[in-house]
């Protein structure tokens, strides 16, 4: 290979990065965050006090979504959906909490359609709330984003053992996401 | 030859002649079906058998049709998405069947080797399938590794070819034509207030650009352009054609049509009128073209499917629906309410927004009265109610004394009310409740300032008394111009109605006059939701008291 070759191949490799991240891996943290004691409306209509939701000491699940929303979410959401069957009847003990980062338009029929499109079940709740509330949630999680079209992919778990939550930044396949659950739960 | 055997001749040329159009039409028609079908699986992921398409991503993700579909990432358009930072790029048959170069910020570099490689049937279904471009790249996880057969894989690569291809109808090399719709009952001073906005905004644009000959000619519009993210826009004059349309709505039709045919436009931009949007809204369905946020208290009850008109809000309805989210937040299900409608289009959407957004909240159904235009309401007698709701404009500010010492609760619109609201009684503004669905006065003051430059030399009066509609046609019309700046900049040169629609969808948040936000989405159809409850204070010229938190849910 010439040397103008070798610069072109370079030059490929760092333009192609961008779209072909196709082995991009997940990244993981641990953190402690505080859930806001806030009030939120769920796909029911219903209004919930985030705090009284968790706290029954159930394992609980978190990602920040919007209904309208192109990709990422569609892809999140599929995460809950494929986790939920890939751990079979153990996951019937695990909170599911989807929160909208569009709060302008994610009502309850919008909201409920979303969980019926990935088939969700009774565990898997959809919030949305007041903006302000919104982003306290967003805030509590360090997952704010200042425009939802450029918000990240985010899944959190919390783990009952240490009070802490699990931070998954990217897509994490079904298989890698019950081991990482599975994983915390025997530190 | 026997005039025997010339009839011969006639009637085998007219049986092959015959057959060869049979077989046309027959291909015509099973190309029409491929197509359909590959429209269902792009935009509802399903497949040739009816049932919904299966993919994996991230290698054990089972993700379904149901789920996600290619519009979803890929849009309307097929010219792509970008969200944070994952890009779906263009599929329409232009840009796959081509090779990509490879560009160096956004400038193709002469004599490299290619980035991709024109697609091929063959690459494509390898692509869907595995993920690997022809180029032997792996795309992003978030692209879907399909199970495609055969029949479907034809459909898509069939629709996929059909998307795209030149301008929509109404661009040319040097233009964009645009148009706007206002009816003929809109006051002078109203029509003044939004056509003078959207034309000087016109003429201010036109002012900047260039003739594509000679090129951008000084050095800081040179620097301006390189910087524009469309520099094609740089080059592109704007024409704005208002359409005024006379007489009543049935007319409508007949008029669009023939402003239409007069000269296409490439979208719709704004458009006042105090009558029902409807004829206006299937016009702009009927013939794909996109109508950017529309000034109308009454718009067309959108259906799913329907895609082609953006509006600002719900209308009046927006308001009668923040009433019952706030009920149905009080905690007890607020029976005992009892509604009055005026038997106006704006009394009726109202009611139409209340009793679908308390069903929708699993509410029960309030009790209704409704009264004839020009009829007096009729005293609300031994019943009492826990709240009243009064679906009506300025001539049922009459009945307010006895609803309000009937009620402890009477919730009003503003919207229907207009200049009205200010005169409410002192004394029955403890009881009075109203729909306000745009930033509070008090919280305006800076942004009257965006919009005073666009107003200067207008006739209008910049706010004509508090609730100022005619500050709020302006507001809404500035709003279209800022929308349609942003949205000609992202279209990049690809003047596709569809995509017109799609980047609007992907704008950011906007904060403008007059609307407390505006907030888009893919596939939305209104960008200004929500409303407060508010109350008038003490005096003659009242500040507004907020009484609820932004109702959107």
């Amino acid at each position: 290979m010439n040397r103008m070759s070798v610069r072109w191949a370079a030059l490929a490799l760092v333009l192609g990065a961008a779209e072909a991240s196709g082995a991009a891996e997940y990244r993981k943290s641990v953190a402690h965050y505080t859930v806001p004691d806030v009030t939120l409306v769920n796909q029911e209509g219903a209004r919930v006090k985030l705090r009284e939701l968790m706290a029954d000491g159930k394992p609980t699940f978190v990602q920040f979504v919007f209904t309208s929303c192109p990709t990422i979410c569609p892809i999140l959401g599929a995460i809950f959906s494929n986790f939920q069957t890939k751990l079979g009847p153990a996951a019937e003990q695990i909170r599911f909490v989807s929160v909208s980062i569009d709060p302008e338009h994610d009502d309850p029929t919008k909201m409920k359609a979303f969980l019926q499109r990935y088939n969700a079940k009774d565990n898997w709740t959809f919030l949305t709330g007041s903006r302000d509330d919104i982003q306290a949630v967003q805030n509590a999680f360090d997952a704010y984003a200042n425009n939802k079209m450029s918000h990240s992919p985010l899944t959190f778990f919390s783990s009952p053992s240490d009070k802490n939550w699990v931070r998954i930044g990217g897509f994490i396949g079904a298989a890698e996401l019950v081991a990482e659950y599975q994983e915390a739960q025997h530190r | 030859m026997t005039p025997r055997r010339i009839g011969l001749l006639v009637l085998v040329g007219a049986t092959l002649g015959l057959g060869a159009l049979l077989l046309e039409r027959q291909r015509a028609k099973a190309r029409a079906e491929t197509l359909a079908q590959g429209e269902r699986l792009y935009r509802q992921g399903l497949g040739s058998t009816g049932q919904p398409t299966k993919a994996l991503v991230r290698r054990d993700l089972e993700v379904d049709g149901v789920m996600f579909a290619c519009v979803s990432c890929h849009l309307r358009s097929g010219y792509g998405a970008a969200e944070g930072k994952i890009i779906a790029p263009p599929v329409d048959g232009e840009s796959l069947f081509q090779p990509v170069k490879l560009r160096y910020k956004g400038v193709e570099i002469a004599g490299a080797p290619l980035r991709r490689p024109a697609y091929t049937r063959e690459s494509l279904a390898q692509v869907l399938r595995t993920g690997v471009d022809p180029s032997g790249r792996t795309l992003d996880e978030a692209m879907p590794r399909y199970t495609l057969g055969e029949a479907d894989l034809n459909a898509l690569v069939e629709y996929l070819s059909s998307l795209g291809g030149g301008p929509s109808e109404g661009v040319t090399e040097g233009t964009i034509r645009l148009a706007t719709v206002l009816t003929d009952e809109v006051p002078a001073a109203e029509r003044e207030a939004f056509l003078f906005t959207l034309e000087k905004y016109v003429a201010f644009k036109n002012a900047q650009t260039q003739p594509r000959e000679t090129g951008v000619d000084n050095r800081s519009a040179r620097m301006a352009t390189s910087m524009l993210l469309s520099k094609d826009v740089a080059f592109k004059r704007l024409v704005l054609t208002p359409w005024l349309l006379h007489g009543k709505p049935e007319t409508w039709p007949e008029q669009l049509e023939a402003w239409y045919e007069a000269s296409p436009p490439f979208a719709l931009i704004g458009g006042l009128s105090t009558q029902r949007w409807e004829p206006i809204h299937q016009f702009c369905e009927t013939k794909r073209l996109p109508t950017l946020l529309p000034l109308t208290d009454l718009p067309a009850r959108s259906s799913a499917t329907d895609t082609y008109t953006l509006y600002l809000n719900k209308g009046v309805a927006q308001e009668a629906e923040g009433v019952a989210r706030y009920l149905a937040s009080l905690g007890d299900a607020p029976a005992g309410v009892l509604q009055i409608v005026r038997d106006t289009p704006a009394g009726q959407a109202l009611r139409a927004g209340f009793e679908e957004t308390l069903r929708q909240l699993g509410q029960p159904a309030p009790d209704t009265v409704t009264v004839a235009p020009g009829a007096p309401i009729p005293e609300v007698g031994q019943r009492s109610p826990s709240a009243v709701v009064l679906w009506d404009g300025p001539e049922g500010l009459a009945a307010l004394e006895g609803l309000t010492a009937a009620a402890p609760r009477v919730f009003v619109s503003a919207t229907a009310l207009g200049e009205a609201l200010w005169t409410i009684d002192e004394r029955l503004r403890e009881r009075t409740w109203v729909a306000w669905p745009y930033r509070l006065p008090e919280q305006e003051e800076r942004y009257r300032s965006i919009l005073a430059p666009w107003l200067k030399g207008s006739s209008a009066p910049e706010a004509s008394g508090r609730s100022g509609r005619e500050y709020r046609i302006a507001a809404g019309a500035y709003a279209v111009t800022q929308v349609l700046t942003q949205a000609l900049m992202d279209l990049r040169g690809r003047y596709s109605r569809e995509y017109l629609l799609d980047v609007v969808g992907m704008l950011p948040d906007q904060r403008l006059p007059s609307f407390e936000r505006l907030s888009f989405g893919v596939g939305l159809h209104t960008v200004a939701n929500g409303c407060h409850l508010v109350q008038l204070g003490p005096g003659p010229a009242p500040m507004l008291v907020k009484r609820s938190e932004w109702l959107t849910h």
